[in-house]
């Protein structure tokens, strides 16, 4: 079924929605969902939390792009039962990772969240794709670096040399704008 | 915290970058080996065919270029999701835009081909439909035609808009509207140009729309996009629908 049916669905309320959600986009919401939290009983318990917040918000959200609508969804709440999980202490799986990768690009700010998204989203779109895919890979789907690059096709090496450098990129960029303090 | 920060904006970065990274599942790396026994069914095809290293080459005409389309087995099959969305059509869009042929037939072969677009691999599926019934176009009862459509019919592939065709297998009896290739079909990509009607003289415009499944479970086609079909339980049901509307 194509995403605006499904979209279709949702706003004239029938339940058909969440199974069609679930049978086109249940298996990549429960990978997003699985690599931050490590475990299949939360994972499958937040991609059920995901459809829930799906039904509550389509509509009066039409989304233009349902699957990156989901998986935001689904990062969101597998991140929430992530820190609420793993509030005292630190927890498995590639999150402790990924925020230590992050810590050192982002300094202290005044930049509201939405400032930082917008210079984000300008570095991204000047990323060239291969690099952008592995560093949204790893940094919005909570991909290991192995995953990667067995996806990629691609030595670990490589994928650890990317993300490090664009890091720093990213780093200098924030910097530049005056976000990093 | 700051780490934490980053990590939680990310999450809000422009959904065009989400859906470019989405992976459904891990694409595979390519093991030749020996495939004597795929040549030897090969044989048997529509196609003439010729040798080239491990892979059997569906020859191409002149107005093809820098490109080649091999035979594969369903384990080469290598493809992303994709994330394009399906052009929105009424039914009677669906069934005067491409002016598609109407037939009722059963699944006799499923072949799946990699396209080589100079150095850049796509990959598509080939089935091959017995045709029983005729009720638009001008094919002959009883002939066969060759489709081409989404890469990994019948197999375990996962691609977007194909939840209907990723039902089909061997043997399954349907109705199917594939549109006829013509001269004006051409697929260029990486500095490459197929002309598509080298491959296939039919070929399905999406993997949900165009057939009609008589699968284990029931009848599957898209509801949503039939809506004078929605009651519809049977294949013969469709049938009498394309009988009223096209005889």
């Amino acid at each position: 079924m194509d995403d605006q049916a499904i979209i279709d669905l949702y706003w004239s309320r029938s339940e058909r929605a969440i199974e069609a959600t679930a049978q086109k986009y249940g298996g990549y919401c429960h990978t997003i969902s699985y690599n931050i939290l490590h475990s299949r009983e939360d994972a499958d318990e937040c991609v059920n939390d995901t459809y829930m917040k799906a039904w509550q918000t389509i509509p009066p959200t039409r989304p233009a792009r349902l699957a990156a609508y989901l998986a935001k969804l689904v990062r969101n709440v597998a991140l929430h039962k992530y820190e609420k999980v793993n509030a005292k202490k630190r927890g498995a799986g590639q999150v402790p990772l990924i925020v230590s990768e992050l810590e050192h690009c982002l300094a202290s700010s005044v930049a509201t969240d939405s400032e930082v998204v917008e210079l984000l989203n300008d570095f991204l779109v000047r990323l060239p794709q291969e690099t952008r895919q592995i560093f949204m890979g790893r940094y919005f789907h909570f991909q290991s670096i192995k995953e990667i690059a067995k996806t990629r096709h691609v030595s670990e090496s490589k994928v650890k040399m990317v993300l490090l450098r664009t890091r720093n990129d990213l780093k200098q960029v924030l910097e530049a704008e005056g976000v990093a303090l | 915290m700051n780490g934490d920060r980053l990590t939680r904006l990310m999450g809000d970065v422009d959904d065009r970058f989400v859906e470019e990274s989405m992976e459904v599942e891990g694409k595979k790396r390519r093991h030749w080996r020996w495939m004597g026994g795929l040549i030897a069914a090969a044989a048997v095809t529509l196609f003439a065919v010729t040798w080239d290293g491990f892979k059997e080459v569906i020859p191409l005409s002149d107005s093809s270029s820098n490109m080649s389309v091999a035979y594969i087995d369903e384990k080469d099959i290598d493809v992303g999701m994709s994330s394009a969305n399906l052009i929105e059509m009424s039914e009677d869009e669906l069934f005067s835009k491409w002016e598609p042929v109407v037939v009722r037939g059963v699944v006799k072969q499923i072949d799946h081909v990699e396209l080589d677009f100079n150095g850049q691999a796509e990959y598509q599926s080939i089935v091959t439909i017995g045709v029983t019934d005729v009720y638009r176009g001008d094919i002959e009862p009883g002939s066969e035609v060759q489709v081409l459509t989404v890469a990994g019919v019948g197999s375990e592939v996962l691609q977007s808009e194909a939840d209907v065709i990723s039902e089909l297998r061997l043997g399954m009896e349907g109705i199917f509207m594939p549109r006829r290739h013509d001269a004006s079909h051409v697929w260029s990509q990486n500095g490459a140009t197929l002309q598509v009607m080298d491959v296939t003289d039919y070929g399905f415009p999406d993997g949900e729309r165009y057939m009609f499944l008589n699968a284990d479970e029931g009848l599957v086609f898209s509801r949503d996009a039939y809506p004078s079909l929605r009651g519809a339980e049977t294949l013969d049901d469709i049938e009498a629908f394309m009988m009223d509307r096209f005889r």
